[in-house]
């Protein structure tokens, strides 16, 4: 998948960072609540970007 | 913490760190470093991997040790939620990066202003961009330059003074920035992000075991601060204000790469950086979680203090919360006071 694709997952998971903690998790006051999204989306950006730059040095003049 | 214990931290510290930005200086390249883009590019050959610890480094720093410590403190686990999305900003940088990289290896570009007047044809934006970048880098380094003075005295009950802190810390900026241009500086960047994840991934885990483990804690959070666990939680983090934080972060990241001097030159000092991007980001996502676990876990503060704390992050006044702070914890458990 392309640099262009991947990023529009990382703006998926951004999209969900905001909507998810103040709808369905508003109300559960645990730790697999909204401190879990929130660190799951984190790994997923992590990941997102490890993706995003594993072709890094061939497309560097892009 | 004793203020000798302080001392001697800080002396081995720059011991180390001085040694290191030596080594920095003593490393062969080509060209030497006595060129503009050898002093302040490391003639765009540093090692991919310090790039990305000294991009980090860059990026948190005294608003994180004390301005988003006290957000955490004050609005609960909203906090984690507006620096993973700051985080994610940092994805942009894979985005935008290889561009900047490419064109300032090409057109030989040093500073963010060359970048820019040249991509407008106008040395007016050039100007603008250099002249901006003077004015408003001095309160961004006075607020860094301060937290430092503030966390020196807060740790030390004010032996060490406020003054002494920013001193040190200029004479300490200068200093690493004088031997060796952006060799010494990032690699001295280095083991500050090495110590700073290590720091935190340690009082993460120490306090928490204090308090009886991980679901301890959290059990303990449920029954007592259940809303620290929730947004808008207490309160501080209306959707509103998360919006309003979280959307100017999420772009900093990437854009001060453009307009910023550092991590504009950390970025394109990097000959080769495949981990450019998500070393950061790893670093980036633990140190917020860890810190948010440790700092959930002070939910003890009375109601004022946290009242206090709130408003003054919702003003932007992120050093004085710190102060705030101490004081509600001076007049509520008799500390002793100090004067600055």
């Amino acid at each position: 998948m392309k640099r262009s694709k991947w990023i529009w997952l990382v703006w998926a998971v951004v999209l969900l960072s905001y909507l998810v903690p103040y709808t369905l998790l508003s109300d559960v006051s645990r730790w697999y609540g909204s401190f879990l999204f929130w660190a799951v989306a984190g790994v997923a950006i992590i990941a997102l970007n490890v993706f995003i730059t594993t072709d890094f040095k061939e497309h560097s003049d892009d | 913490m004793t203020e000798s214990l302080i001392w001697w931290s800080i002396a081995i510290y720059l011991l180390v760190a001085i040694g290191i930005a030596i080594l920095s200086r003593q490393r062969p390249a080509k060209g030497g470093s006595e060129s503009m883009s050898g002093y302040f590019l490391g003639n765009r050959q540093m090692n991919g991997f310090v790039s990305a610890l000294s991009y980090s480094a860059t990026t948190y720093s005294a608003f994180m040790m004390v301005g988003l410590a006290g957000l955490t403190y004050a609005g609960g686990v909203g906090a984690l939620g507006f620096e993973i999305i700051y985080f994610a900003g940092v994805s942009l940088v894979a985005v935008f990066g290889p561009k900047f990289w490419a064109v300032g290896k090409k057109f030989g570009y040093v500073t963010p202003s060359e970048m820019l007047g040249h991509r407008y044809h106008s040395k007016q934006v050039a100007m603008a961009v250099s002249i901006a970048s003077c004015i408003f880098l001095i309160p961004y380094s006075a607020v860094q330059l301060a937290g430092v003075g503030y966390l020196l005295q807060g740790i030390t009950d004010g032996a060490i003074t406020f003054t002494t802190g920013v001193v040190l810390a200029t004479v300490i900026a200068i200093f690493f920035s004088y031997i060796a241009g952006i060799r010494s500086v990032m690699w001295t960047d280095s083991l500050q992000a090495i110590m700073m994840i290590v720091a935190s991934t340690l009082v993460a885990f120490l306090v928490i075991q204090s308090l009886g483990g991980f679901g301890a804690l959290f059990d303990t959070l449920a029954t007592e601060h259940p809303q620290s666990l929730t947004v808008p939680g207490p309160g501080l983090f209306s959707f509103v204000t998360f919006l309003g934080l979280t959307i100017p972060w999420f772009f900093f990241s990437p854009f001060k790469s453009a307009g910023q001097p550092a991590p504009f030159h950390a970025l394109v000092a990097a000959l080769n950086a495949p981990h450019a991007d998500w070393l950061p980001g790893v670093r980036f996502y633990l140190y917020p979680g860890l810190r948010t676990l440790g700092l959930l876990s002070l939910g003890s503060l009375p109601q004022p203090c946290k009242r206090r704390l709130g408003n003054a992050h919702a003003t932007g006044l992120r050093v004085c919360a710190a102060r705030i702070r101490r004081d509600c914890d001076d007049r509520h458990y008799g500390r002793r006071r100090f004067h600055d």
